[in-house]
């Protein structure tokens, strides 16, 4: 059975690499999952094809399809791209009439520390409430270190990523972050998306919409470069967006959710960011509030004043 | 000591399930430490300082999950990885289910499951009491999914069971979650000091959704079907389920929920709360709070009001502030109002779930005029044609005389989509009230399978130089598996007006039409 269907949305990215490779016989699938499917061109670079119930995303075209992609989509299928159209096996997807889904990302220079301490508020209410155990080991991090609260021990892997964000935080509080405080957290993790790999991602998602962390953030990002081969290929593709400061929708609007004094809009905006992997919406937050920690604790003692780009 | 490693190529399961696997097979006899992971650098760095890495594990791509334990003796690491196996299959059949058996009698299915104490009886109703009779006969508890079961069979089957100590739920019985499995139609909560019994279905979901999203948890929620409060019947298994949530200690908080009934029965029902030493909630649609506040129980004045006082009451330390207004829904009422013009005087309600559409009966009836329902008890409520009417009107859908033949309307929404349409014709019709039900059992996405009704009516309203407000509620958790957000995603993006409750979603129709 054919599956003629629409799309929704797509980045720069992959209507680049879609104008690019017409009739291209290079293309693989690399791995189904059931709201995604991610391909694999010959440079190696991965582009995700989703449902539409993810979010506008890095290299990512976005469906006007609720079905699993598992249910009717093999690893084996073959990928044919045309002048309108994408083929995936018995999936023939439109690209005529979709929206451009960019997530831009405005740099902050001026900003109220009190909006972001009432949000970190609630969401320290929030990442209290939610699945117990849930999270690949950050939020028992940011528990145990920032609310006082001591959650059951999880596995090997888990018990180390809390450990090494601590030694990541402490490093950086300290002004000695090294390649080494990344090194350490880059591919940690269990899971498709390692959380240390997640958790690097929101810190930078967050602190790189401060002028003042630029710095900071480029080093951060110097250190990951080298190290993107070292994770899934599915985390090193987002690690790789991260360096060029392009994140996922849900990230970004929980970002800057943290400058509006709004607490449904940031409720739910944290909310959506769960609703990314298994835990990696968790570890994500996890960075997020860290880097925001971090930057406003920084703001403040210099007075409140902004400083240093 | 042995400690061996395990490659699996190319495959791919998320975080969550791994950390869960590893923590499943550390807990199998022997087992020092099992670690389920990615083969990514700095997972075998992690590894190899723990003592567990081999040759095959050092080997292992990025690409790779890597199954690395370390037991005591052979016969331990061969059960551990015996376990791994089983539930790396579980998960890959389907979440984590294991594989589905599918015995063709209740001697079958007891064969098949020898630990099993409960039947689910879904079958043709002329068959249902017989099949019943003979899982009670086995000492299992029963629930009765089907309908059409005679008021004489359910009063016999409830004696017996009565008798046997054994709980008889149903018939038509929608929804149950013992010991935190759904059965039917139910939602996906969080685990806590809550119990419910409910001789109403949707009711008893409207409840367990309100106190999941209030912050509380439920131990057991027992649906005892609608006809148990019934004089006939005389809430024989209401009584029995009391008397099991008084004795287990889990539950702190008892509701106690059930549409209209009698009132002999109700009496009866009362006198036993009056002895309980467990807090209780009574929630009935249409009762008075006056007969419960005699027996010490809370009195609550609808659905939401009973999850609330539920929580409070077994979480001290929240407070929920009820009147707290949504000024989103606040400002949408307003422009709701301004958009209709002075012949859309009416609601047309269109209900999925029947407690719920009760509920909404009974909190409209003190704004609007003329209601009508099929649901109604009150002769001059009652709607006597549910295809040719007038006014102000709200029909429960999943009502015998639209489920003959086809599926309930919370698994197949089709029935209603056409309702929607006619419903947009009459230039009377002001706003359409819609419930959606999430959950195991209910439609994969009925949000999703009613937007081109909602959108092709909009546009019918449009065409006649009318605006149509939607109003929706949502019965559902963020844990359902059919995604909360992206349910009402859907419908913000079409304009619905959307209620945080079945509750609030009535009291925002009385505003807009009032």
């Amino acid at each position: 059975m054919r599956y003629k269907i629409g799309a929704l949305s797509w980045d720069k990215d992959f209507k680049d690499f879609f104008e690019s490779s017409l009739n291209s016989v290079d293309i693989r699938i690399h791995s189904v999952f059931n709201r995604v499917i991610n391909i694999c061109f010959k440079d190696g670079i991965l582009y995700t094809i989703g449902n539409k119930y993810i979010d506008n995303a890095p290299y990512t075209l976005r469906l006007d399809f609720e079905e699993n992609f598992k249910d009717i989509i093999n690893k084996e299928d073959r990928i044919t791209i045309r002048k309108d159209s994408i083929m995936i096996g018995e999936l023939e997807i439109s690209l005529t009439d979709l929206s451009m889904g960019e997530n831009e990302r405005k740099m902050i220079n001026n900003f109220s520390t009190s909006n972001i301490r009432d949000n970190i508020e609630i969401f320290n209410i929030l990442i209290t409430k939610f699945d117990e155990g849930k999270g690949g080991g950050c939020r028992a991090y940011y528990l145990q270190n920032f609310l006082d609260i001591y959650v059951k021990s999880e596995g090997l892997i888990e018990r180390e990523v809390t450990k090494r964000i601590q030694c990541f935080y402490k490093d950086l509080k300290e002004n000695k972050l090294n390649e080494n405080s990344i090194k350490r957290l880059v591919g940690l993790g269990v899971g498709l998306t390692p959380s240390g790999d997640d958790f690097l991602t929101g810190f930078l998602a967050s602190t790189g919409v401060f002028d003042c962390n630029r710095n900071l953030v480029n080093k951060i990002r110097n250190f990951i470069y080298p190290l993107l081969s070292s994770t899934t290929d599915i985390s090193g593709a987002m690690l790789k967006a991260a360096i060029e400061d392009k994140y996922r929708e849900y990230l970004n609007e929980f970002v800057y959710s943290f400058f509006e004094n709004r607490k449904e809009e940031f409720v739910k905006a944290f909310k959506n960011l769960l609703t990314i992997g298994s835990s990696s919406g968790t570890d994500m937050s996890v960075g997020v509030i860290l880097g925001f920690i971090y930057t406003i604790e920084r703001t403040e003692e210099k007075g409140g004043v902004l400083y240093g780009s | 000591m042995v400690a061996k490693t395990v490659i699996r190529q190319d495959v791919y399961y998320d975080s969550v399930a791994l950390m869960n696997l590893s923590s499943k097979v550390s807990e199998v006899d022997g087992v020092e430490e099992a670690v389920v992971s990615m083969g990514t650098d700095m997972n075998k760095e992690l590894l190899e300082n723990v003592g567990l890495n081999t040759k095959e594990s050092d080997k292992a791509e990025s690409s790779d999950l890597i199954i690395a334990i370390k037991a005591s003796s052979e016969e331990s690491y061969e059960n551990a990885y015996k376990k791994v196996d089983e539930l790396l299959n579980a998960k890959k059949n389907n979440e984590g289910l294991t594989t589905k058996m599918n015995p063709k009698s209740i001697k079958a299915a007891i064969e098949e499951f020898e630990d099993a104490n409960m039947v689910v009886i879904s079958v043709p109703g002329e068959f249902a009491a017989r099949e019943a009779e003979k899982a009670l006969d086995k000492n299992l508890h029963v629930l009765i999914f089907s309908d059409n079961v005679s008021i004489e069979d359910e009063l016999k089957l409830k004696e017996k069971a009565r008798d046997k100590g054994l709980l008889l739920m149903g018939p038509e019985c929608g929804t149950a979650s013992i010991n935190g499995v759904g059965l039917c139609f139910a939602n996906k909560v969080r685990k806590g000091n809550i119990s419910l019994i409910s001789a109403s279905g949707t009711g008893l979901q409207e409840v367990m959704v309100q106190i999941d999203k209030l912050g509380g948890g439920i131990s057991q929620s027992i649906g005892i079907g609608g006809r148990d409060l019934k004089k006939e019947i005389g809430g024989i298994m209401m009584l029995e389920g009391l008397k099991v949530l008084e004795k287990d200690k889990a539950s702190e908080v008892i509701v106690l929920v059930s549409k209209p009934s009698a009132k002999s029965v109700e009496k009866k029902i009362l006198e036993f709360v009056k002895s309980m030493k467990t807090p209780v909630v009574v929630c009935f649609i249409e009762g008075s709070s006056e007969e419960v506040d005699k027996v010490g129980a809370s009195f609550a004045y609808n659905l939401y009001d009973a999850a609330k006082k539920a929580v409070e009451l077994a979480n001290k330390d929240i407070k929920i502030d009820a009147d707290k207004k949504d000024n989103v829904l606040k400002e949408q009422i307003k422009e709701a109002k301004q958009s209709l013009n002075k012949e859309q005087k009416y609601v047309r309600g269109l209900f999925g779930g029947g407690t719920l559409c009760a509920e909404a009966l009974a909190t409209l009836r003190e704004h609007l005029d003329g209601m009508k329902s099929n649901v109604a008890k009150l002769e001059e409520e009652k709607l006597s044609d549910t295809h040719e009417y007038t006014g102000n009107v709200l029909i429960d859908l999943g009502e015998d005389e639209f489920t003959q033949g086809r599926p309930h309307p919370m698994i197949d929404p089709t029935i209603r989509l056409k309702k929607i349409e006619k419903e947009a014709e009459d230039k009377t019709v002001g706003v359409i009230l819609l419930d959606f039900e999430l959950g195991y059992g209910a439609h994969e996405n009925p949000v999703g399978a009613t937007i081109p009704a909602i959108e092709k009516a909009q546009k019918i309203a449009k065409e006649n130089n009318r605006e149509i407000i939607f109003v929706g509620y949502i019965c559902g958790t963020d844990k359902d598996k059919q995604d909360l957000d992206s349910q009402t995603k859907m419908l913000q993006d079409v304009g619905v007006i959307i209620a945080h409750s079945n509750f609030e979603a009535a009291k925002t129709v009385a505003e807009i039409l009032g």
